[in-house]
């Protein structure tokens, strides 16, 4: 097949990582691309330019040590890999933040609270490749956010009970969340639409009717 | 669904009970009585791909006929069968989880969605539904328990991931024993999906 | 199946050498490219540009957004000409650049070893190797996107090879199907098309009466030609519109919770719906349809 079975109807959980990867996010240069007017002057022979093309290359080539800029995550992670720069942790990734998102989430038993569509992505990643950028301990970062993604889970389980032949609300669940849940939520709605429409269809005309809507567009 | 998908021609060729409503002269041999006539009122299993058509097309002098809604009698009469009983759903409202659906009959949901449409049946499709939805909340909960141990990635805590799967895959297996085909996808894909997930999450 | 990336931006240098040569503004740095607007004007309704300079990442973006919903419809969407072939030019123009750096890299410190020409403290070459890693992992990026994407197309032309074969010959669609495919797609498919029916022929079919030989006979009880599943559920993202679109945007209402929402329709149901700006939603394809084409939505 042209692509695989497994990724017809759904993500791996790399290529939402992938996805991901495309943000941008805050580092401090542990180098200095900016090439100044004085040093080409001098004869020295100029730096090859980063040109991308997938991101904005200008921050990239203007990096000026210990000054803090934006950059796609992935590239990012490839110069913390090289040892170019530190990874700034977005402002929810702390302890404190994490913890009042855990209230919230205890306190609203109906809803999730406001983290980015993101949030575990982005932590799994920084936890892993840049663990030393962080000024919280780690393993405690990473308890918060194995109680974050517990608490949701609970939550998400109490909501399947609503599903319906209809339609579903899921505001501020991240992208990794809603993937993992993908087969689940769409393989039963399905069924109950199916269902639904088998007991509501009069006589064979529903075929007829889609086909008709279809070709009003 | 769709003209090639071996499920749906399965499911189609899951017999049902029906009684005739025509003496049937040269037909016998469908219930081991060559040469024989079926009687009026006979009752027999046919494949439902058999069965629906002689429920809808009508007898009488003008057999080609397709159908229409003044037509008279059909050939055959459609009778409910066991796994849509009044027995049987009665214990789906009473407990869908301890059903078990796969002993009913394999491809329960796809004969249900079939009789659905051809009687309109909006009471068995409430039933259906709401069984549908209790068991496939415990569906995804089975499928759900990947117990990959996720604070460490030594060699060890790998081995030890293998043997709590392996525990919680037997522990499931009872109840997945009872799945029709529709909820065994299911199933697996969520099951797949989970695993993924927390594969991802341990590995990164 | 593997598709080959080199065949494929072979082939399209080959079509498109004609639109190449008379374009005046091949990108030298590959970096920014002119869009040509007179080359195809009736194209850019499809692929909402706005026709003027396009920056590589916003291309990028829309193709990541394009690739997430080709993955996650049931159909096949409109294949973006222009976007594309951006794409693979750009592509084609980094890969160069690359190796002409590369080359550029080695011959540098080979110098360096033989002649000791400024005594630099930094040779440029050892400064050299971080940007050519990072262009070469944005290059893979961009090459996954593609190879993705382009997969995920061909695996729908497998799938509704009859369906879209039907389409070319009923024009039910407004589309046609050389819009819905690229030329290299609709070639794929016509010859895919023709080998399956061979098989078939060969197969089963010729040893059948000729009356049930039919490959497309839509009358009985289940049409022979697998459709999308129109009402399948997909996930949707409702976008936020600019200040400037929010203010002319008819669609648009204010809805319960003081919120811009657009109101879709469930005609099986009876039921409207209301989706507000920003919110996440599983709703049935053909309900969203054409907000998608709108591009006010996005599957995700």
């Amino acid at each position: 097949m042209s692509l695989p079975d497994c990724l017809r109807h759904t993500f791996s959980p790399e290529e939402i990582q992938f996805i991901v990867e495309n943000e941008l996010i805050k580092i401090f240069p542990r180098i200095t691309t900016r090439q100044n007017i004085r040093s080409r002057n001098a004869g020295q022979r100029p730096n090859v330019k980063c040109q991308l093309i997938t991101t904005n290359d200008h921050n990239v080539n203007n990096m000026v040590a210990m000054q803090s800029t934006e950059v796609a995550l992935w590239l990012a992670l490839l110069l913390k890999q090289q040892k170019k720069c530190s990874i700034v942790a977005p402002q929810w990734l702390t302890i404190k933040e994490l913890e009042s998102l855990i209230q919230f989430e205890k306190a609203n038993s109906d809803r999730f609270s406001a983290m980015p569509w993101n949030w575990l992505v982005v932590a799994q990643l920084l936890f892993k490749r840049a663990p030393d950028d962080f000024h919280d301990p780690v393993h405690a970062l990473r308890g918060k956010i194995q109680d974050l993604r517990e608490i949701r889970q609970v939550k998400v389980l109490k909501g399947l009970r609503h599903l319906n032949e209809s339609h579903l609300q899921l505001d501020n669940l991240s992208l990794l969340e809603i993937n993992e849940l993908r087969p689940s939520i769409i393989g039963i709605m399905d069924k109950l639409r199916q269902i639904h429409s088998a007991a509501h269809a009069s006589g064979n005309s529903n075929t007829d009717d889609q086909q008709a809507e279809i070709a009003d567009y | 669904m769709g003209y090639f998908d071996i499920e749906d021609v399965l499911a189609d060729s899951v017999e049902v009970p029906c009684k005739f409503q025509f003496k049937m002269p040269g037909l016998g041999y469908l219930e081991g009585n060559p040469g024989r006539a079926i009687e009026k009122n006979s009752k027999l299993n046919l494949p439902l791909w058999l069965a629906r058509i002689l429920a809808i097309v009508g007898g009488g002098s003008d057999e080609d006929t397709e159908y229409e809604p003044e037509e008279p009698i059909p050939f055959v009469e459609l009778l409910k069968p066991d796994f849509f009983a009044t027995k049987f759903i009665n214990s789906a409202k009473a407990s869908p989880e301890s059903l078990d659906v796969h002993s009913v009959n394999a491809y329960f949901y796809s004969l249900a969605v079939k009789w659905i449409t051809l009687f309109e049946d909006k009471e068995l499709a409430s039933v259906v539904s709401e069984m549908l939805l209790a068991r496939a909340l415990e569906i995804n909960n089975h499928a759900g328990s990947v117990n990959i141990v996720t604070s460490t990635t030594t060699t060890d805590s790998r081995l030890e991931s293998h043997s709590v799967h392996f525990e919680s895959a037997n522990k499931n297996s009872q109840f997945l024993m009872t799945l029709d085909q529709f909820e065994k996808d299911l199933h697996r894909h969520a099951h797949d999906s989970y695993k993924q997930t927390k594969r991802w999450m341990v590995e990164r | 199946m593997d598709i080959n990336i080199d065949d494929i931006l072979a082939e399209l240098d080959r079509d498109t050498t004609v639109v190449d040569q008379s374009d005046p503004l091949l990108p030298s740095d590959g970096n920014t490219t002119m869009i040509d607007s007179s080359l195809d004007p009736s194209r850019m309704d499809v692929e909402k540009e706005s026709p003027g300079v396009v920056t590589a990442e916003a291309d990028y973006r829309r193709l990541i957004t394009l690739w997430r919903n080709e993955r996650c419809s049931p159909e096949l969407l409109p294949y973006p000409s222009s976007l594309m072939s951006r794409m693979l030019r750009r592509l084609q123009a980094q890969m160069d650049n690359i190796e002409s750096i590369a080359m550029g890299f080695f011959e540098d410190s080979d110098n360096h070893e033989s002649v000791d020409e400024y005594a630099a403290p930094h040779p440029a070459s050892t400064n050299n190797k971080l940007p050519l890693l990072c262009m070469e992992a944005d290059l893979e990026r961009l090459r996954f996107v593609i190879r993705s994407y382009l997969r995920c197309r061909l695996s729908k032309v497998d799938e509704y090879a009859l369906y879209l074969k039907q389409l070319e010959q009923t024009e039910k669609e407004i589309m046609p199907l050389n819009e819905l495919l690229s030329a290299q797609e609709l070639e794929y498919h016509e010859r895919h098309f023709t080998i399956l029916l061979k098989l078939l022929n060969n197969s089963v079919l010729k040893h059948m009466p000729s009356e049930l030989q039919a490959i497309n006979d839509t009358e009985g009880s289940v049409s022979m030609i697998d459709e999308p599943d129109w009402n399948k559920f997909v996930f949707v993202y409702v976008k936020t519109p600019s200040a400037n679109q929010l203010q002319y945007e008819p669609a648009l209402s204010t809805g319960e919770y003081g919120k811009s929402c657009y109101t879709v329709n469930i005609e099986e149901l009876e039921e409207d719906v209301e989706l507000a700006v920003g919110g996440i939603y599983v709703m049935r394809y053909l309900v969203i349809r054409e907000l998608l084409r709108e591009d006010k939505i996005e599957l995700i």
